[in-house]
């Protein structure tokens, strides 16, 4: 046996004896979605001319590697770490963008030299970061090993997931709200409460995250929504309000990161409120569920999908909208109330007033990565829902890629 | 004797700070630094 052999079988005992599936299986994900997507992207931007309007702009004609993943919503984030935030009451302005992407972005720029670049190296390690949270949260709720290394693919091959890439909130939103519900399921409640507080500062749907965090307390101390009628579970949660008050008060950290926000536009803006304002000059107006949902349908219906007069994007949204709802009930049943309210509540409150992004919104709901890992034990239903992320991911991608609005 | 197993109560001083003291510290310190980079980088410039 030469030196090399003995050397070689010397680390690969090493890497048996460590048991780091948490970190490999998040990683290869990572990295084999990653480079396709990034090969898509630029192939697919170079192999159509793209639309030509006057209001498209490139924020690195000169790297197009990089510039394919600023477009959209991109531009704002930008316009925050360039210029600092703008508030305008009857135009769209960038205080409708949450502050700790564009902070973050701000603070590595020095490192990087230009915007872009810092918010891609923070989009991509986020979504790392994400994807460990998340195999370390599924193997926490289902119990099994393989289901977790289904769900980090799911998550990283999502039709709408090369968004995580983008210089979009999205993997970082998913980082802050998957380890919040990470600690809180382990009672580490402050913990829970530091990544929530972050969860707030990074978009308004984060709030959602306060009521997993506090229905797992809640579940922690013998009360469930499902046990509510039985006496015992009032005593039990008596006793715990008792010897655990300590946990239930870190919560109260939790909106800090959305106050903050609201702080700063009072001050700088006159507007504790800015952000909403803001939101509301996006041709956003809050009809409720029931008329959005029933307006989108019949722009569908009155079309023609035989003859493609269809509007491609309410396809895709209500596609993703009735997708995650119909996986709602099992998520109660399979891995539990706090997550099934989320996830609702994830794509419930932005189709209270519009189908635009839902693809986009959809992305971030996690428990229906952790239910697809659990169920796709059959190898033939975790091929089939790959292969099917994968070719939907693809098609996106190069759609956003030539400025087309997917979300 | 050595032993190479923390005792007890040096264990859960251990988990205390690292499940309550450290992430306190860190919130804080995201709170301050959130807040600083909101005035100071992220404010408009000055007309």
């Amino acid at each position: 046996m030469s030196a090399l052999q003995r050397a070689w079988g010397r680390t690969r005992n090493w890497w048996a004896c460590r048991d780091l599936g948490w970190l490999a299986h998040p990683l290869l994900a990572f990295l084999a979605t990653r480079a396709a997507l990034w090969a898509a992207a630029y192939l697919g931007e170079l192999a159509i001319p793209g639309l030509d309007a006057s209001w498209v702009w490139h924020a690195r004609p000169d790297n197009l590697f990089l510039d394919v993943w600023a477009r959209w919503d991109a531009g704002w984030y930008l316009s925050i770490v360039r210029q600092g935030y703008t508030f305008a009451r009857d135009a769209q302005s960038s205080a409708a963008f949450f502050p700790l992407y564009p902070a973050l972005v701000r603070a590595l720029r020095w490192l990087t030299g230009d915007a872009l670049s810092a918010g891609l190296l923070i989009s991509n390690a986020t979504l790392l970061g994400a994807l460990v949270y998340l195999y370390r949260l599924t193997e926490l709720l289902i119990g099994q090993r393989d289901a977790a290394e289904r769900a980090v693919f799911y998550a990283a091959a999502f039709p709408s997931a090369f968004f995580f890439s983008s210089m979009y909130t999205e993997s970082l939103f998913l980082l802050v709200t998957v380890a919040a519900a990470y600690h809180a399921r382990r009672q580490q409640w402050v913990w829970a409460a530091f990544w929530g507080m972050l969860a707030t500062a990074t978009r308004v749907p984060g709030l959602a995250i306060l009521g997993v965090v506090g229905l797992e307390w809640l579940r922690a101390h013998g009360w469930t929504l499902a046990t509510a009628w039985r006496g015992r579970a009032w005593q039990s949660l008596w006793r715990g309000l008792r010897d655990d008050w300590g946990g239930l008060l870190a919560m109260a950290l939790i909106p800090l990161g959305l106050l903050s926000y609201m702080a700063f536009t009072a001050r700088v803006f006159g507007d504790p409120w800015a952000f909403r304002v803001a939101q509301g000059t996006w041709d956003r107006d809050m009809a409720g569920p029931y008329w959005i949902i029933r307006g989108a349908v019949d722009r569908l219906i009155a079309g023609s999908f035989k003859r493609g007069k269809v509007p491609w994007r309410e396809v895709i949204d209500l596609a993703a909208f009735f997708g995650v709802v119909a996986l709602v009930p099992f998520i109660w049943k399979q891995i539990g109330d706090a997550y099934a309210l989320y996830t609702l509540s994830i794509v419930l409150l932005p189709i209270w007033s519009h189908t635009m992004s839902m693809t986009r919104f959809a992305l971030v709901a996690f428990p229906v990565y952790m239910l697809l890992g659990r169920w796709a034990r059959h190898r033939a239903l975790d091929r089939a829902l790959l292969a099917t992320f994968a070719i939907l991911l693809g098609m996106l991608v190069t759609v956003n890629a030539n400025w087309y609005f997917v979300g | 004797m050595m032993n190479s197993t923390p005792e007890p109560n040096r264990r859960e001083r251990l988990r205390i700070w690292w499940e309550v003291w450290l992430p306190l510290l860190l919130a804080g310190l995201a709170l301050v630094g959130l807040n600083l980079a909101l005035y100071l980088k992220l404010a408009p410039a000055a007309p």
